[in-house]
């Protein structure tokens, strides 16, 4: 049996920025899963341990901010990089304490984020 | 395993597409997963379209019904999933080349789950209507690209005598891809991702680029993108890849 692969979970309103995130993800060799907003990406970790999250802030709904606060609370420390169309000083402040990976402003560099998702998880699998 | 077989339904099969957590439990348990040895024939041409199958490792084989090899499939790759939705007798023949796992999903399993949920059968019929379109996109390019190919041969047999020493100008789709696949040391891929790879130089082209500048982002995302496995993502990289490029 194959080793599983490692899994990224995309917590992104947008849905073309999502997508793009997912084929991302795939041409890496890992495997994504998809949230179209925080509380969904909430009830899929209640679920499932994933190895690293793209998290974005701005969101309808439960922001990403508080999402990663839940995370925390509850112990869990995934990995977490954020992307995000803007943030603010606090905002930057305030994930920094949550032991976020990195932040990236979008439009995001394609070369800066594969280099920081393989940072936390190293190479993907060969397909 | 169930969770990593509904991410895998989720997000990797185009059946499922846009199925919402509540829809892949409901098609869980629709899935038996059994082995599958090398040589083993998993659906004989011309047989009842009575089940499909989705890979979770190892790689089939598909062959005419003459017994020409096709393509091979791999994770997380289908097949039989039309046959399902039309009843048509199997068109090829699929045997394992290597020892692995499958999922099996039957027709009337399926179907019986649809009836009893009309929105994931709307959802799943349209998924259906995609897929098919896709193909038929792909299939025409597939003939453009031959078209293309074969007058580009008439054109260089009546204009020019053979040239030497011009071995890197890949300025063809096929070219271009292979290519690409050649500078990151990836020998092969999937049906599935040959399919992608055409749907992205498709993209591209869409965008106004040249064969000339989809090459030169081809190589810079193959020389800057490290650990890229698939040619998908050239496209994402074009504002970048032009940037440097152009200094």
């Amino acid at each position: 049996m194959e080793e599983a692969l490692k899994t990224i979970l995309t917590v992104e309103n947008d849905k073309d920025f999502r997508e793009m995130l997912v084929d991302i993800i795939n041409s890496l060799g890992y495997q994504p899963i998809e949230a179209k907003d925080a509380r969904e990406g909430i009830r899929i970790l209640q679920k499932q341990d994933v190895d690293l999250m793209l998290l974005d802030i701005h969101m309808p709904g439960i922001r990403g901010t508080d999402l990663l606060k839940h995370l925390r609370s509850k112990g869990r420390q995934i990995p977490v990089i954020v992307v995000s169309g803007y943030l603010q000083k606090d905002v930057f402040e305030e994930i920094r304490e949550m032991n976020v990976r990195a932040a990236l402003t979008k439009p995001i560099s394609v070369k800066r984020l594969t280099d920081e998702i393989q940072k936390v998880l190293g190479p993907g699998a060969t397909t | 395993m169930n969770q990593d077989l509904a991410n895998v339904l989720r997000t990797s099969v185009p059946l499922f597409r846009g199925f919402s957590p509540d829809e892949v439990e409901v098609i869980l348990p629709l899935c038996r997963i059994r082995p599958f040895r090398a040589g083993e024939v998993l659906i004989q041409s011309g047989s009842p379209s009575t089940e499909m199958f989705l890979i979770l490792a190892g790689e089939a084989l598909v062959r005419t019904p003459k017994g020409l090899p096709l393509v091979r499939l791999a994770r997380p790759e289908t097949v039989g999933e039309m046959g399902i939705f039309t009843g048509a007798p199997r068109s090829a023949t699929v045997e394992g080349c290597q020892d692995g796992t499958l999922v099996v999903i039957s027709r009337p399993d399926l179907l019986k789950a649809l009836a009893e949920d009309p929105p994931m059968a709307i959802r799943m019929y349209k998924n259906v209507i995609e897929i098919l379109s896709h193909r038929l996109r792909n299939e025409n390019l597939h003939i453009q690209m031959y078209r293309d190919q074969v007058q580009d041969l008439e054109v260089q047999l009546q204009s020019s005598p053979p040239q030497e020493g011009t071995p890197d100008a890949p300025l063809d789709p096929k070219g271009i891809i292979e290519g690409f696949y050649r500078s990151i040391g990836v020998p092969s891929v999937s049906a599935q991702q040959r399919l992608r790879d055409a749907e992205t130089y498709q993209a591209m082209r869409e965008r106004g680029l040249s064969d000339e500048q989809i090459h030169q982002v081809a190589l810079w995302t193959a020389r800057n993108i490290r650990g890229i496995k698939a040619f998908t993502l050239v496209k994402y990289a074009i504002d970048e890849a032009i940037k440097e490029v152009q200094g």
